[in-house]
């Protein structure tokens, strides 16, 4: 993806550190100054474009009496960049910086006038981030902060050429900004695999006692309280704890269940493996219980030996390295960005509890016989409703994330999924069952195409519910859809990847049949000009007179 | 080659990774290489600041324009 960068202080182009963003040849650089110059309309191409406004070149610093029009100054770029968002849905990234100087007399019992714009500035950024997801804001002085401030500015570079910060200040921001492009692309990792002795609490529970292990008390005691307070704020967040422990599993239960001071319990946790297997297999164990793949791993452990054994077997799975002094690690793991993401949603924070369910879903499968006769007695309750602006947030992210049941493993972000249901019929599901209430899981979106047939676009299901057959409800609420079209004929396009071959195990199971690409012989351009261009695309197709199976589960 | 020419071939050779650094360079001057123009020379001065830790002053970076200025510059500064 190309990055084009502009900022109202001069940046150094050619600058060996830009590389630290992206190999220099993809970073095209505006003019000094030009902000906005470019002609916005609907971009065809794929870009991130990355402005840095440093707030001494856009107001006046020395004028007192310039608040009002310092302000009307942020609210035009306010207004300027809001009409830009509205027209462009590639990534922007905004950084702000209002450092100058710092006086701590002048601000011992006043605000800063910079200060305050710049605050008024952020409020302003967020509240468009909130309704254009492509926006991502930056503190470049708390960023510049970390490192030192006299480090990353520099007057000498402004008087001669206009760049406001040093060589130095290019790297950091270089490197920050990599970390943010890096998450757009990338996703988040999901689980946290911790150790418990010496981990969670200072000293081995078996060998010490309940009574003996530190948790709480001042010191060492404290830090792993803190510390537990940290991996519950991460799992309020969304990420799946799993205890990965060589331990007996009665004395750490004890542990949860009778320490006064632990801040984690039994119920935040995800999974428990404690035993006395090797960690690794107890990773590779979990990876195929969760169907997540390894990268979505990340291991804590205070041994070096388990870690260097993680490292050297499992190569996906990242591995911290904690910090020598356990007083850092709650800070450390609160810094780690590897489960960082952008937005928290109200699907996030119910994870654990989702898992949860799904292991015991699993559980009592295995108790019954007859697979119809348990699935009747979960009373699986399904919901269809329509795409709407209090569900986006859910639909993005199951589109960015679901990457097994997913037939085109299309990314749809807010703008596009926003664009999309102006003519596409997009709809959401959600289930639930004796387990509980399993949230939104699926989401699809079709194109009716000249009343011939109906072009499935995205068919998406979170792995989390797989086993119930929900796979073939949802068929059954497209076939409805359909037949209301008077359509007989639904199109379905597989596009195999690494991960999704369980998609096409549900086309094949469900009576579609494979056609070529040319199957509208009298009209090839209806299909050709709506799938993909792709080699690993294959097209079914559905007659909706065909009987759907499973359904009676639902009845 | 000297310790001080070392570092700037480096210096050189990061700031114009297109240009062929010769190994005689003190003669070297700004138009030299095709990246040499005065936004090289910039980025330059600023490579051999992060590699030799030291730092031009205003003045001096205004008119080191060729390796002989560079390395007067270290020179009289202690470098």
């Amino acid at each position: 993806m190309k990055i084009n960068l502009s900022s109202t202080s001069y940046l150094v182009e050619k600058n060996n550190n830009w590389n630290f963003l992206d190999n220099l040849k993809n970073i095209s650089f505006s003019n000094y100054g030009e902000i906005f110059y470019k002609k916005y309309g609907k971009q065809n191409k794929s870009y991130v474009d990355i402005k840095l406004l440093f707030l001494p070149d856009i107001l006046d610093y020395y004028e007192l009496n310039s608040y009002k029009s310092d302000l009307e100054k942020i609210y035009n770029i306010i207004s300027i960049l809001e009409k830009r968002l509205k027209v462009d849905t590639n990534p922007t990234i905004i950084g702000v910086s209002d450092y100058l100087y710092i006086n701590i007399i002048e601000t011992a019992q006043n605000q800063k006038r910079e200060k305050k714009i710049k605050y008024a500035f952020f409020s302003e950024l967020y509240k468009l981030s909130e309704k254009y997801k492509n926006l991502y804001v930056l503190d470049i002085d708390e960023i510049f902060s970390k490192y030192g401030l006299e480090k990353c500015f520099d007057n000498r570079n402004f008087y001669l050429s206009r760049c406001r910060v040093s060589n130095f200040g290019i790297e950091i921001l270089a490197k920050n900004l990599r970390r943010i492009l890096d998450r757009i692309q990338k996703s988040n990792s999901k689980v946290l695999l911790i150790d418990c002795d010496n981990t969670l609490w200072g000293g081995v529970v078996s060998e010490d006692g309940l009574g003996k292990i530190k948790i709480k008390d001042d010191g060492e005691g404290f830090a792993f309280f803190e510390f537990q307070k940290a991996i519950k704020k991460l799992k309020e967040k969304g990420v799946l704890i799993a205890l990965i422990s060589k331990n007996i599993k009665e004395d750490v239960i004890k542990v949860f269940k009778e320490h006064q001071s632990m801040v984690l319990k039994a119920k935040d946790i995800a999974y428990f493996k404690i035993n006395w297997k090797e960690k690794t297999s107890n990773i590779l164990e979990l990876a195929k219980d969760l169907d997540l793949g390894l990268d979505s791993f990340v291991f804590w452990d205070d041994n070096p030996i388990e870690r260097e054994k993680v490292r050297i077997k499992l190569k996906d799975v990242k591995v911290i390295e904690p910090d020598i002094d356990i007083s850092n690690w709650s800070k450390q793991l609160m810094e780690y960005e590897g489960f960082s993401k952008f937005n928290v949603t109200k699907n996030d924070k119910k994870r654990t509890e989702q898992y949860q369910q799904r292991k015991k879903f699993f559980s009592g499968k295995t108790r019954y016989k007859n697979e119809k006769e348990y699935l009747k007695s979960i009373k699986i309750k399904t919901k269809a409703f329509n795409l709407d602006q209090g569900s986006l947030n859910r639909a993005v992210q199951l589109s960015q994330r679901t990457n097994q049941f997913n037939l085109r493993n299309k990314k749809y972000n807010h703008d596009d999924l926003l664009s999309l249901k102006k003519t596409y019929k997009c709809f959401m599901v959600s289930l639930k069952d004796v387990y509980g209430d399993h949230g939104i899981v699926s989401l699809v979106c079709l194109k009716v195409v000249r009343k011939k047939f109906i072009f499935i676009d995205t068919l998406l299901m979170s792995c989390r519910v797989l086993g119930r057959y929900l796979e073939e409800w949802i068929l059954n609420e497209v076939s409805k859809i359909a037949k209301k079209n008077n359509i007989k004929i639904i199109v379905a396009e597989y596009i195999l990847t690494k991960k999704n071959k369980i998609a096409k195990e549900f086309l094949l199971n469900n009576n579609f049949k494979k056609v070529k690409k040319n199957f509208f012989k009298s009209d090839t351009k209806l299909l050709s000009n709506i799938i993909s261009k792709n080699n690993k695309s294959e097209i079914f197709v559905f007659n909706t007179k065909n009987k759907i199976r499973n359904l009676d589960i639902y009845e | 080659m000297s310790k001080v020419n070392k570092h700037i071939t480096v210096a050189l050779k990061n700031t114009f990774p297109k240009s062929r650094i010769p190994k005689k360079i003190d003669n070297l001057k700004i138009g030299d290489l095709k990246q040499w123009d005065s936004l090289g020379n910039f980025n330059l001065l600023l490579e051999i600041e992060k590699i030799l830790n030291c730092r031009f002053n205003t003045k001096s970076f205004n008119q080191i324009k060729s390796v002989k200025d560079i390395k007067e510059f270290l020179k009289k500064s202690g470098n």
